[in-house]
């Protein structure tokens, strides 16, 4: 069994990182490129031990790294699965990360796993409950839990609140912060028909404890636009230059640039790193985010 | 705005939605220009990828052998009698096999069942927890010096099988194609599954090796694994386990404490 790692949790700079996915990892534990950290997707490392956990400590050693959870299902009707906790809890233990994340969003329920990043209706149910499982998880971890604004492909005809209205709620009630996703922001203004800037300008720069950037595809075969958040193209114009009104308006924080779906050679992503990177250069001075 | 369902009714009705019963979930969903109906489906589309996904993942001989159309309705038929049920996808797939053995289309490929389970032994193997090996010779000793019953615990990354068809070149084929096919050949035999250095390794034993392995896993004492398995001589399972370096440890079924005491 891996013991956590010796010097605590090594804070995750206000810089521009990667998404680390397993066609890559070789290259960074031999090259070790000069990445400011890796995110890694909580799930795939939480097994009690094996080749995939030996990686990410292996990583570890040299990069700051935050965990990003896609199956804790925040938003299920249902309780919290007790047992996903734990080994979140565990393996933050051990990989001592900078930043801890999740979804506002639900995935399953009556015990079947969607295992996709489903919309909620922005209702004060959804919210209170919302707020309950933020504070629920963040005592069983023992630290912060950052919440990502989802990507969405429909609305509900009950709901009571803008998403914007919903998140800020969220994080005023329980504390705790966003992951940003700024191609998420984008994506849902084009698919619900609103200004982006609005988003933008709802959020308070004390909310922000880090940005996501990824690509998106066009649905052409519908009567209107879609946007499908694909994390399968370069970042799109319109998303990056939202971005550089985001950082200009919230700050700067660590950027993590995601890409999940026909992985591209690992010289792409840090073309696309640096990229953000130069936006955050233009903006002001990096800072340690956790 | 209209009044709405509690969040568990649009829950559980999204969770209808998936298996083909709309129920009111459409009336609940803004069209905003596109048909309720056309925006649920990206989510059907979507979950039924990411599924698809995972299992291609876990199952990537068996994708090579049957081909992605094939594949794809194995995908539809295992989320469909084998949901997912953790948010964990690396844990999803048990049925595979069940639907391959189900399957008239595949009816006239016999091994693929055991293909199917060899590749979900191998997720297994993957994911089984560490375990610091223990001291072979101190092993040996105590194994020696036993004078009743042992219980050896293996390291939990080992696993065993057994099947109908020798598919171990089967499944190496698929992975790394070589100039000439394998033989398909029933021949029930034993595989025997562990890691090392940070891959699956995989042989193949005798079917009887394989039985008291699995019986060994289990948790029965070494003359009942051997009993079930109708192996008269431990030793050349003994020394595989040895020589693979699988054993962790040996108890002597005296010191156990009696099951209801």
């Amino acid at each position: 069994m891996s013991a956590p790692l010796a010097g605590g949790v090594q804070p995750v700079p206000a810089r521009a990182g990667i998404g680390l996915r397993p066609p890559h990892f070789n290259h960074v534990l031999q090259a070790r490129p000069p990445v400011p950290f890796f995110e890694v997707h909580s799930e795939n490392f939480f097994a009690d031990g094996g080749p995939l956990l030996d990686t990410l400590l292996r990583v570890r050693e040299h990069y700051p790294v935050s965990l990003h959870g896609v199956g804790l299902s925040l938003g299920s009707a249902d309780c919290i699965d007790r047992e996903h906790l734990r080994q979140l809890a565990t393996l933050v233990t051990r990989v001592q990360p900078g930043l801890v994340s999740e979804h506002v969003c639900w995935g399953a329920i009556g015990g079947r796993h969607f295992n996709d990043l489903l919309p909620l209706p922005y209702t004060e149910e959804a919210l209170a409950l919302m707020v309950s499982r933020v504070d629920q998880v963040q005592q069983a971890l023992g630290r912060e839990l950052l919440l990502e604004n989802v990507s969405s492909y429909l609305r509900y005809t009950h709901e009571t609140m803008s998403e914007w209205e919903f998140v800020a709620a969220l994080c005023r009630r329980s504390g705790c912060r966003l992951v940003l996703d700024v191609n998420n922001i984008y994506v849902n203004a084009i698919n619900h028909g609103f200004d982006a800037d609005t988003f933008v300008q709802a959020i308070a720069p004390q909310m922000v404890g880090e940005f996501h950037l990824a690509g998106f595809t066009a649905k052409t075969d519908l009567a209107v636009p879609l946007l499908i958040d694909s994390h399968s193209a370069p970042v799109a114009a319109p998303v990056w230059d939202l971005y550089t009104r985001a950082v200009a308006r919230l700050g700067v924080h660590p950027t993590l640039l995601e890409w999940d779906t026909d992985l591209p050679a690992f010289a792409v992503l840090e073309a696309e790193a640096k990229r953000a990177q130069a936006i955050l250069d233009a903006s002001g001075t990096g800072e340690v985010a956790a | 705005m209209s009044r709405g369902p509690s969040l568990g009714q649009l829950q559980y009705a999204f969770a209808a939605m998936m298996q083909d019963d709309l129920g009111s979930l459409p009336v609940w969903v803004a069209g905003n220009g596109l048909e309720p109906v056309a925006r649920l489906r990206v989510y059907r589309h979507s979950i039924r990828a990411v599924h698809a996904s995972a299992l291609e993942t876990t199952f990537p001989a068996l994708l090579a052998w049957v081909g992605e159309a094939c594949f794809a309705d194995l995908c539809d038929r295992v989320a469909a009698q084998t949901p997912s049920r953790s948010g964990n996808l690396q844990h999803y797939g048990a049925g595979m096999a069940a639907q391959v053995s189900a399957s008239a289309v595949l009816a006239t490929y016999p091994w693929l069942p055991d293909l199917a389970r060899l590749e979900w032994q191998r997720q297994a193997c993957l994911l089984a927890p560490d375990m610091s090996r223990g001291d072979t010779r101190h092993l040996m000793r105590a194994l020696a010096d036993a004078e009743g019953d042992v219980r050896l615990r293996l390291a939990p990354h080992v696993h065993a099988m057994d099947v109908a068809y020798d598919v171990l070149d089967l499944w190496r084929h698929a992975i790394e194609p070589g100039p000439n096919m394998p033989s398909i050949r029933r021949s029930a035999c034993g595989v025997v599954l562990w890691r090392d250095g940070g891959q699956v390794a995989m042989q193949s034993v005798s079917v009887a090796t394989a039985r008291a392995v699995s019986a060994l896993i289990e948790g029965c004492a070494l003359s009942l694994a051997l009993q079930r398995a109708g192996l008269d001589d431990a030793m050349p399972m003994l020394q595989l386990l040895v020589e693979g370096q699988w054993l962790a440890d040996i108890e002597p079924v005296s010191d156990l404490p009696v099951p209801g005491a």
